[in-house]
């Protein structure tokens, strides 16, 4: 039966694992999808604002009145320049500026490329989110980006210094709009939740196989003991029966003596007493890969591997039989009985099913009852 | 990695459902930092998209410009309204840049708020902000 049961537990588990643990492979693989894509994505737009970048500065250097804008930083030179910027805003670029530092240290417009309604005064004071970064571009003179994480539509900010002789004189500024992540995010967020929300019925119903798998085994288990002895009963047999490898075992059929009259002098309760003392001793004597299973009322069946020699298969049945005719039942304070067993074996090692060995031993019982009882009969070929 | 996208994404979203609040709380702090008052009078010009933000703080009292204790301004005022009691914010550069009775300013540009003080006032009217608002000082 612990096979039977350990087979269908493990199934049942195997199954339900197997399906965790692919639900769960496919959300770690998605989670890295995601990774890698918004990797690509921030890659590509990195790329597209270097080379905008590349681009606008080097317009700049063609134009006149870039370089005097440096000299005269005045609104009209100003708007000249973030004419030129506006050509490079879109949808992706949502602003495009220029910023100088001042004397003060103060971060500045030189030129701003944006709407109308956005748009800089020259010389308006740029109150930086990430100042550090500014200063990265200055000192470092190259081109630095970082996330935007307190704007409104902005995802990332490029800064592409611009250089004059070596020296940075101000600092390009693409402002990146969140337009190209949330068209992927739209995708991506509702396929995510729906991940998560399988992952999570995924759980549950794993959980719930494991409670079912639980209350099944146990069920299976009850359905196959008899709860006095806490033997098998003739249900295992018939599972064991459907079994491979099963025709080799060598039956012994037991049977209580006169097992009639202990329930009609002393009552159930008395018979039902010897009953379990019997199947205690046939525990006791037996081991593990042995079958032991109440046949019938007072009737027993042990299985016992054919690995056994005869002569150990001999010698557990007379354990068996001496254990309990030596030592009496103690029924209840005032009674103590004695009974005694009959041990039918079937040695024969011939391949033949089962139960045609189960009814040669059930044969060589009958002859022990015959030939006065408390003795064992074996069959031999 | 997942983290800083995930926080990005959540802050720029956060972000863009609650510009509303942020431009209220940049208010309130303003308001605060000028006005040393449990209750602030503060006028916000009706034809100004700043003024969405009334109502969001209880502490902030909205009265018409001539009993208020800070304004913010989007067209310039008449000299004889302008007190020197009254603390004005104007709401774009412009107003700012023009009109010396303008002490600061708050505005959205560039989806950021973008804020700017006078010292050359604060010095002349003694007034001492907290630390917090000395970036915004020019």
């Amino acid at each position: 039966m612990k096979n039977f049961l350990f087979q269908s537990r493990t199934l049942f588990f195997g199954i339900s694992l197997i399906t965790l643990l692919g639900g769960m492979g496919l959300y770690i693989n998605f989670m890295h999808l995601i990774d890698k894509n918004n990797e690509a994505i921030r890659h590509i737009e990195i790329e597209r604002a270097h080379r905008v970048s590349q681009t606008i500065v080097s317009k700049l250097h063609e134009n006149t009145f870039y370089n005097l804008l440096q000299s005269y930083k005045t609104q009209d030179i100003s708007d000249r320049i973030s004419t030129l910027l506006s050509y490079y805003c879109n949808h992706e670029f949502k602003y495009v500026y220029i910023l100088y530092k001042d004397a003060k240290g103060d971060y500045r417009y030189l030129a701003d490329g944006s709407v109308e309604s956005d748009r800089s005064n020259v010389n308006q004071k740029f109150i930086p989110t990430a100042p550090l970064l500014l200063q990265k571009a200055l000192d470092e003179k190259e081109d630095v980006y970082d996330l935007v994480s307190n704007a409104d539509g902005l995802w990332l900010t490029y800064l592409s210094p611009i250089m004059n002789k070596g020296v940075v004189e101000s600092i390009l500024v693409l402002d990146i709009s969140t337009q190209e992540y949330e068209a992927f995010s739209n995708i991506v967020i509702p396929l995510s939740r729906s991940l998560n929300l399988f992952l999570v019925v995924l759980c549950g119903l794993f959980l719930v196989i494991i409670i079912q798998g639980g209350m099944f085994y146990k069920q299976v288990k009850r359905s196959m003991v008899d709860s006095l002895t806490k033997l098998h009963n003739r249900h295992y047999l018939n599972y064991l029966l459907s079994q491979r490898n099963i025709d080799t075992m060598i039956p012994l059929v037991i049977d209580i003596d006169h097992f009639k009259n202990v329930n009609d002098t002393y009552g159930h309760i008395a018979g039902d007493k010897v009953i379990s003392y019997v199947a205690r001793q046939m525990m006791f004597a037996t081991r593990i890969g042995d079958h032991i299973i109440r046949f019938g009322g007072e009737e027993f069946l042990i299985l016992l591997s054919d690995s056994k020699s005869d002569n150990d298969i001999i010698q557990i049945a007379e354990r068996i039989r001496e254990s309990i005719g030596n030592k009496p039942v103690r029924i209840d304070d005032t009674l103590n009985l004695t009974v005694t067993i009959s041990i039918g074996i079937n040695l024969s090692r011939k391949n033949i099913p089962l139960m045609e060995s189960i009814k040669k031993a059930d044969e060589m019982l009958y002859e022990a009852k015959e030939n006065g009882r408390n003795r064992i009969e074996v069959f031999k070929d | 990695m997942k983290t800083i996208i995930a926080c990005c994404l959540s802050a720029t979203l956060l972000f863009s459902l609650d510009v509303l609040q942020v431009k209220a709380q940049i208010v309130s702090k303003i308001a605060h930092a000028f006005v040393l008052k449990d209750i602030i009078n503060i006028y916000i010009s009706e034809q100004d998209d700043l003024a969405q933000v009334k109502g969001m703080d209880s502490s902030l009292l909205y009265t018409s410009y001539e009993e208020a204790d800070i304004a913010f301004i989007d067209k310039k005022r008449s000299s004889t309204e302008s007190k020197n009691e009254r603390y004005i914010f104007s709401t774009s550069y412009y107003l700012y840049q023009n009109d010396p009775h303008v002490i600061g300013t708050f505005f959205w540009q560039k989806g950021r708020p973008t804020i700017l003080i006078k010292s050359s006032i604060l010095k002349e009217k003694g007034i001492v902000l907290p630390d917090e608002f000395t970036k915004y000082e020019e």
